[in-house]
């Protein structure tokens, strides 16, 4: 079972992603 | 004087004072120090904006196809304070959106939905769908050329969902296009039906976790340590307040370098070269371009049916499968596509 800190970290790392996600698609909108 | 108002209080409302402190002094479990296990109470921190905003906005808003557009524009260039109040307004909705998803993350990866909280994970399925719809009717309320088509090809889609597509078309549209009926309907759903219905949730939301308690977990760092709660009053009630001020903040930010603007009005002969919805909905346009449209209808319902009953589906998963956090993986796969068809729609 994996472990909460690495759960932890994975959050962190999707939520990291996610809001990233979110300025590529902020900035791709802007430019068409 | 103070006295004689504590007890006139205590005349008035019989509610002993002792009931007030045992509802603020819920014990908090220790791991919600860490802010980001705390981020439940940002969407409801956000949506009392959006309620103040909304009400604001609702004194210059004309809910009528020809005059929607013209009241949207005097509210954002001629009344005074009107382009602050719409800004926030527009801002909060997509905080609130990032809020809700990032909470929906939280919860689905640490497991909290498990037995006996299936209930409550429904429950905030019904706020993630109420606040998409929010954001939907309320940026085809605009009726600026883009939102007018956005609401179109909604309306479009929703009449190839099997066996009660038509009848859910012509309910959304009050007839057979996106006209005067059509805004009358999105406007009662999006200041009255949705607020009422997203507030019931919200009260029955905070009274299951109430009830429930929140799910304990216990990092290695917090072994051993003898306190393993701590107060909601004033504890963790100032750390929402940080949380809100951070929010109130960035929110400022956005509305002062991202105003909202206006695109050019609806013009129901001229279909625009390219129809986009908001980005909260560019993973299920990208999916139907994909597919055809009953397929694409198809899977993004039987997607949202997953997710609503997702935790008796991981019940499932963890008999068959123990040990293998398939959940896990499955949410990172799900996760992925989700923003992949996302960024797709948006650089296209």
């Amino acid at each position: 079972m994996m472990s909460l800190e690495k759960k932890h970290r994975l959050i962190g790392i999707l939520a990291t992603l996610f809001v990233l996600s979110l300025l590529v698609v902020a900035w791709f909108e802007s430019h068409h | 004087m103070r006295t004689r108002i504590k007890n006139w209080l205590q005349i008035s409302v019989p509610i002993p004072g002792e009931f007030f402190t045992k509802v603020t002094s819920e014990p908090v479990p220790h791991h919600l120090k860490r802010w980001w296990f705390a981020l439940g109470g940002t969407p409801a921190y956000l949506f009392i904006i959006q309620v103040v905003t909304g009400i604001l906005l609702t004194f210059y808003y004309v809910p009528e196809p020809g005059h929607a557009y013209t009241s949207v524009q005097r509210i954002t260039y001629e009344i005074p304070f009107g382009w602050i109040i719409r800004s926030i307004h527009k801002w909060s909705a997509n905080l609130m959106i990032v809020a809700v998803i990032l909470h929906v993350m939280r919860v689905f990866f640490t497991g909290a939905y498990r037995k006996p909280r299936e209930l409550n994970w429904m429950v905030g399925c019904g706020i993630l769908a109420c606040t998409l719809f929010f954001g939907f009717t309320g940026y085809s309320l605009i009726y600026e050329q883009l939102s007018y088509w956005g609401a179109t090809v909604a309306a479009n889609i929703t009449q190839n969902v099997p066996l009660m597509g038509d009848f859910l078309a012509r309910f959304l549209r009050g007839g057979d296009s996106v006209e005067e009926n059509t805004l009358t309907r999105f406007y009662i759903f999006h200041i009255a039906l949705l607020p009422l219905a997203i507030t019931l949730l919200l009260v029955l939301h905070i009274t299951l976790i109430r009830l429930l308690g929140v799910t304990e977990f216990e990092f290695e760092e917090d072994k051993g340590k003898q306190a393993k709660h701590f107060p909601f009053f004033p504890n963790h009630f100032l750390m929402e307040m940080i949380i809100g001020m951070s929010l109130t903040l960035l929110l400022t930010f956005l509305v002062v370098f991202f105003p909202a603007r206006l695109g050019p009005p609806a013009d129901p002969f001229l279909t625009p070269e390219h129809i986009k919805p908001e980005w909260y909905f560019y993973f299920t346009f990208r999916w139907l371009k994909l597919t055809s449209l009953q397929v694409g209808v198809l899977g993004t319902g039987i997607a949202g049916m997953i997710l609503v009953f997702w935790p008796f589906i991981d019940r499932q998963l963890t008999r068959r499968f123990p040990n293998r956090d398939l959940s896990v993986w499955l949410g990172v796969i799900g996760f992925l596509t989700l923003m992949v068809l996302t960024i797709w729609e948006a650089i296209v």
